[in-house]
């Protein structure tokens, strides 16, 4: 449409755009000081590397365990340890299909699944701690 | 308006750098205050509105997703703001029936024959304005004054693109409508 050609445009002075008063600008940053700023949340330093540090203590943790737990030699901090672990005896089921022929699903799989799901809710359970205060 | 400008500032903003703000306030004020002015017929609710809107921008800020302009997403608010509050106003608020004065009266000494003419067509078009609804007053401005285009106002108003169209063309008869009645009165005067 052409502003020129309208006939409420000739009226129209499209230029005449009304100025806000004298010291609104500073009217809006006085409102604005006393307002909380909407600035992004920053993580401080030591949250941000708490995941990193989190997933090294966890990771160090198990290497140092395993290698305990296997290890020959007699460590009596460890030998409780090893007796109850020797008690639990986890045996996931293989699945067997017969009606497609006897298709099974290996029990890896299931592990598999099992892990999965473990790291799943860890991951939540993580996210949930360190996203609770932000957006 | 500089489109990456808003953009620079607006993250400044979010950032935590409050004073980047008034960069905004600076390049959007008049427009704002235009719009609420237009929509809401005085200085004072006028700059009520459009402070008003500011403040809810700068609040939502980080809400703002570029998918439009800042202008456009700061017209809408602004709209939205002076319409709310149009409607909670006391009602049997008149406008004047009449318009108060003719052309000769905008003739004074130190202003030229085009400046005067100028200033009666404005005096005119806002009598007219406030005589319309307070949407179409909005759409009359967008498209007036603010030079939007239909898709844009459609963003800032809410309605459809067709409603825009079909709003608009009312509103600009009934202006026109108003317009012709004064000018016919002032010329039998004249006569």
């Amino acid at each position: 449409m052409n502003i020129e050609n309208d006939i409420l445009g000739r009226y129209l002075n499209h230029e005449k755009i009304e100025k806000a008063p004298e010291g609104f600008s500073e009217k809006v940053m006085t409102l604005i000081r006393v307002e909380k700023s909407p600035e992004r949340v920053k993580s401080k330093f030591r949250k941000s590397i708490m995941i990193p540090l989190i997933s090294s203590a966890i990771t160090l943790g198990l290497i140092v365990f395993s290698l305990l737990y296997s290890s020959p030699a007699e460590n009596p901090a460890f030998t409780a340890i090893k007796q109850f672990f020797s008690y639990i005896s986890i045996k996931l089921p293989e699945i067997k299909i017969d009606a497609l022929s006897g298709f099974s699903i290996p029990a890896i799989v299931i592990y598999v699944a099992v892990g999965f799901l473990a790291l799943s809710l860890f991951d939540r359970v993580l996210h949930r701690f360190f996203h609770k205060n932000g957006r | 308006m500089d489109y990456k400008g808003d953009i620079f500032y607006i993250g400044q903003v979010l950032d935590g750098n409050i004073n980047a703000f008034t960069h905004i306030v600076g390049r959007h004020k008049d427009h704002a205050y235009n719009l609420a002015l237009r929509i809401c017929g005085n200085h004072e609710e006028a700059e009520e509105v459009a402070q008003d809107a500011f403040m809810k921008a700068y609040r939502s800020l980080k809400s703002f997703k570029m998918k439009s302009s800042f202008a456009t997403w700061l017209y809408r608010i602004v709209y939205n703001t002076a319409v709310s509050l149009i409607r909670t106003r006391k009602k049997g608020v008149l406008s004047l029936e009449e318009f108060p004065a003719d052309a000769t009266d905008f003739i004074r000494a130190n202003s030229s024959e085009e400046e005067a003419e100028a200033e009666y067509r404005n005096s005119l078009v806002n009598f007219a304005l406030q005589k319309i609804g307070e949407d179409e007053r909005a759409l009359i401005t967008l498209y007036y004054y603010e030079e939007l285009n239909t898709g844009e106002i459609a963003e800032v108003t809410g309605i459809s693109k067709s409603n825009v169209k079909v709003k608009l063309f009312r509103a600009r008869q009934k202006m026109v409508e108003i317009i012709e009645k004064v000018e016919k009165k002032n010329l039998i005067y004249h006569e």
